[in-house]
Formats: C-alpha cells, sequence, structure tokens
C-alpha cells in the first residue's frame, strides 16, 4: 500500500492518466483509477472533487454536462489541449522520482 | 427507514450551504455530487449491499469531510490563478511596474531638489522646469545612474520570486528581464518625440548632456539604444544572473516537492 502523501502528489498524474483514453464523470474516474492502480489508488468524493475543481480551473480539463446512457445527466471531464501537455512531463518527473528511490532503497541494502 | 429515492441533491446542497460558494455555484456542484453519490449507491447494491448499507456507503462519502464546502471554494478559488500567473506574469508585471514607479520617483526627486536649491530667475511653467531640469548639466545623469543602481535588485527580485514559485530557467529570465519592455516603450517614445521636447518626465529625459564625458562617448556609440535597451538591460541581468546557477534543477525538485504535499 501506498503511503498517503505520495497518494496525494501522484493525484494529478493519475487523473490526467485515466483521462487520457477519453471522458468520464467523477465517479467513473474514482472507480477507474480503482481499477488500475489494483486498489493502490482510491479517491473519495472529498479527495476527488477539489482536485478536479482545481485542474479544471487551472485549465488541464474541460466539463461539460452530457446524458448518461440511463438518461442520467453527469459532468464529464475531458483533457484539454494543455492537460495532455503537462501529462508528459508530470509522467517523466514521477519516473524519475520512483526511480530515485528505487536506488536509494537498493543502495540502503547494499 | 432508507429508501432507495434518497434526494442526494438535497443532502448535497445542505452540506454546501455554509459555504462561500455562489448559489449557482452550489446548485451546480450539488447536481453533480448528486450524481457521484447515485451512482455510488447504485455500485454498492449490485455488489449486493442492502438498502441501507448502499446508503451509509454512500453517505459517508459525502460526510467524510466536514469542511467540503470550503475545500471546494478554495479548489475553485485557487485555481483562478494558474501556475504561469503565479511563476511568470505576476512577477514579471510587478517588477515593470516597480522599475516605472523608481524612474518617476528618481525624476520627481530631482525636479523637486532643483526647485528648492536652484535661484529661478523667473517663474517656470511645469514643461519648463521639467526641461530645464533634465538638461541641467549633471541632473540626467544623476537621475539615470540612481536609477540604474536598483536595476539589478528589480532583476534579481524578479527571478528570486519566479524561482520561489518553482519556475523554469526561461521563466526566471523572463521575469527578471520583463522590465525591458518599458525600456523599449520610452525608447521608441523617445525617438518618436524627438527634439520636439515633452513635459512628460519619463519621455523628457535626455541623459545625454555634451558636456560631460561619459555622454560623449554615450552619445558617439548611440545613446538611445544604449541608454534604454543595452545598459539597463544589462543591469537586469546582472541581478538575475545568480538566481540561474541551480535554478532548474532547484526548479524541478520544487515541483516534484510540490506535487507530493499538493492537497495535504
Amino acid at each position: 500500500m501506498i503511503g498517503a502523501n505520495i497518494k496525494r502528489g501522484s493525484a494529478e498524474l493519475a487523473v490526467l492518466s485515466v483521462l487520457e483514453a477519453g471522458p468520464l464523470h467523477g465517479y467513473e474516474i474514482a472507480r477507474r483509477i480503482e481499477r488500475n492502480t489494483r486498489g493502490a489508488l482510491r479517491f473519495t468524493l472529498a479527495s476527488l472533487y477539489p482536485l478536479l475543481y482545481r485542474m479544471e480551473a487551472r485549465g488541464w480539463l474541460k466539463a461539460a454536462w452530457s446524458e448518461t446512457g440511463d438518461a442520467r445527466a453527469r459532468r464529464c471531464y475531458r483533457l484539454t489541449a494543455a492537460g495532455r501537455k503537462k501529462l508528459a512531463p508530470l509522467r517523466k518527473e514521477w519516473n524519475e522520482l520512483f526511480r530515485a528511490l528505487g536506488r536509494l532503497a537498493e543502495a540502503h541494502h547494499a | 427507514m432508507p429508501d432507495s429515492s434518497r434526494d442526494w441533491r438535497g443532502e448535497a446542497a445542505r452540506k454546501l450551504a455554509d459555504s462561500k460558494l455562489s448559489a449557482a455555484e452550489r446548485e451546480e456542484i450539488s447536481r453533480e455530487l448528486a450524481g457521484y453519490l447515485e451512482d455510488l449507491y447504485s455500485d454498492a447494491r449490485s455488489r449486493g449491499l442492502d438498502e441501507w448499507a448502499a446508503i451509509k456507503c454512500a453517505a459517508s462519502e459525502l460526510h467524510e469531510d466536514q469542511h467540503l464546502g470550503a475545500h471546494l471554494y478554495r479548489a475553485r478559488r485557487e485555481g483562478m490563478m494558474n501556475d504561469r500567473t503565479k511563476r511568470l506574469w505576476l512577477p514579471a508585471l510587478t517588477m515593470l511596474l516597480v522599475s516605472a514607479a523608481s524612474l518617476g520617483i528618481f525624476q520627481f526627486v530631482a525636479l523637486w531638489m532643483y526647485r528648492v536649491y536652484t535661484p529661478m530667475p523667473h517663474a517656470q511653467n511645469y514643461p519648463e522646469l521639467v526641461h530645464n531640469v533634465m538638461r541641467h548639466d549633471g541632473a540626467a545623469l544623476m537621475i539615470y545612474l540612481g536609477w540604474l543602481y536598483t536595476l539589478p535588485f528589480l532583476g534579481a527580485l524578479g527571478a528570486y520570486w519566479s524561482r520561489r514559485c518553482g519556475s523554469d530557467r526561461p521563466a526566471q529570465i523572463t521575469a527578471g528581464l520583463f522590465p525591458l519592455l518599458l525600456f523599449f516603450a520610452i525608447f521608441v517614445g523617445q525617438g518618436a518625440v524627438g527634439q520636439r521636447g515633452t513635459s512628460v518626465p519619463f519621455l523628457a529625459m535626455d541623459v545625454l548632456p555634451p558636456a560631460h564625458l561619459f555622454f560623449i562617448f554615450l552619445s558617439v556609440s548611440s545613446n538611445l539604444l544604449l541608454n534604454w535597451i543595452v545598459i539597463p538591460g544589462a543591469a537586469l541581468l546582472l541581478g538575475v544572473l545568480p538566481f540561474l546557477r541551480d535554478g532548474a534543477s532547484r526548479a524541478n525538485a520544487q515541483r516534484v516537492v510540490e506535487r507530493a504535499s499538493h492537497h495535504a
């Protein structure tokens, strides 16, 4: 299980990554992240929506109301060009961070 | 008794009632959160939870954060100033304004000193006064050099501010050198005004009285561009340079740390 701080820090990357495939509404975003990380990252309403609104205000996401299959209205989020642009360096930074931590852990065991 | 047609929208609206969100925002957010809660409830039911347990599951997420309304409000407002604004435009524009203000202050102080310490043979109107001060041997140089000494500090402050906000190297350089835009405007303005003279102190300042050796040198190497772009630019750059040594690596590190502690 990954610690709370790292989870929080990786939240933006998680949201941007799942939205890369296409637009999703809030609940789908939370479930998709949980499924794709095999339960390591789990968002609740209280942790997801402040993050989504912040990212929307920064221009990384755009939201619009749309009807779902069961005729219920949901606010769906999609990546903007700015969000897509943000994703690549974010991935790179996190990969670097985890590689560095890996090296640190190996050095500690050596 | 729990029921499946629970009013999630009303419950979400009550949860946000004490927040600073506007009525329209509260309405839209309640509607959105209600959708989430309906899906969560349906999902829980489809996983085999009874009605009461499914409602409890959804309600627990809604009430998990006591200050949800405040956090949502802050998230919306926080995002209004995006990273680029914080890291580039705010320090850059502030430095531009400060450099303009400092030039203005130096000029008006010189005007004041001239009025106080120079015996006036006849009453002078404001444009005449400005013209005389700026043409006065040494006065223009004093203003110019005094202002020039402030520029490395302004360049440094712009770059430091931008770096503190986690910007990359190009943004730090831009923030530090941004007042050059103002100098360029002065350069163009002075060129346009030419020898006709003006009562606007910024444009009236001619730093090149031919009597002074330093000015002769500057006059020969052609004055306006050198005075308003090259020398002030170099002074700003002087201030920016020390912040660029490990700027990029520090900025990257800060961004990683920022994200690691984001939403904490």
